[in-house]
């Protein structure tokens, strides 16, 4: 999907594939491949959104099979991180 | 479905008693196998299965141990509070005192996701959290949990 790439922030969403949706295992991938990056690391669904080192957090979104998320990402390589955060997302967390 | 719902003030406890992860489990699943038409073994299985994927620990004393069974035709839920933490495998190192326990049917993906929302949105507040942990009986427990759950 279409991705936004201010001076030093970057912003990307991506339809949840799986059918477990972004379940609790699922979460903790992201929050294992965020802690990675230095940058700071967002993740949206619909009005929640949610810093992706915090597992609690990201289970609050509530994202189903279908669910769009938008990942935004700060700081020192905020489009790497997107990216990879956003295929890892796209790969069905590898379900 | 509202975490008030999934919870009853049986289904709510107050534990001094439990001293190890397997012992949390053992004590999810004979709660369970009350309520809902399962034996406490296959809940357990359920339980102890998904423990071996990785924990289910969140960090800050919260654990949400989590099974599907075929036999379980509702989300059923537990919550137990520990006088003593006990370890479980937590990402950051902290042992777990709050539980929140829930076994759905098979293929109750959504409704498994919006239970496990509702409730991390009650365990990721310090203020709820401190109010559950100075809760000294199960009535006191489950009269915070339900405001919450409303609020």
């Amino acid at each position: 999907m279409a991705s936004l790439d201010k001076s030093n922030s970057v912003a990307s969403s991506c339809v949840v594939p799986n059918e477990k949706g972004l379940h609790a295992r699922a979460a903790a991938q992201i929050v294992t491949l965020s802690s990675e990056f230095a940058c700071n690391i967002t993740i949206s669904h619909g009005n929640k959104s949610a810093q992706s080192l915090s597992l609690i957090k990201l289970l609050t979104l509530d994202a189903p099979k279908g669910s769009i998320l938008t990942i935004e990402a700060s700081g020192q390589h905020a489009k790497k991180a997107v990216d990879e955060i956003q295929q890892l997302i796209e790969s069905g967390f590898g379900e | 479905m509202n975490i008030s719902q999934l919870l009853s003030l049986d289904s709510t406890l107050v534990c001094d008693q439990i001293s190890s992860k397997k012992k949390v489990l053992e004590k999810v699943s004979e709660l369970m196998a009350d309520h809902i038409d399962c034996s406490s073994k296959s809940i357990f299985e359920s339980l102890i299965t998904r423990e071996k994927l990785g924990t289910t620990a969140l960090g800050n004393g919260v654990a949400i141990p989590h099974g599907r069974a075929a036999c379980c035709e509702e989300v059923t839920a537990v919550f137990i509070m520990l006088e003593s933490p006990v370890d479980y495998d937590a990402p950051d190192g902290k042992p777990v005192d709050v539980i929140f326990a829930i076994v759905v049917p098979e293929e109750a993906h959504a409704e498994h996701l919006k239970s496990l929302a509702q409730i991390a949105e009650i365990l990721s507040n310090e203020r709820t959290l401190c109010k559950i942990r100075n809760a000294h009986c199960n009535e006191a427990l489950y009269e915070i949990l339900e405001s919450e759950a409303e609020s």
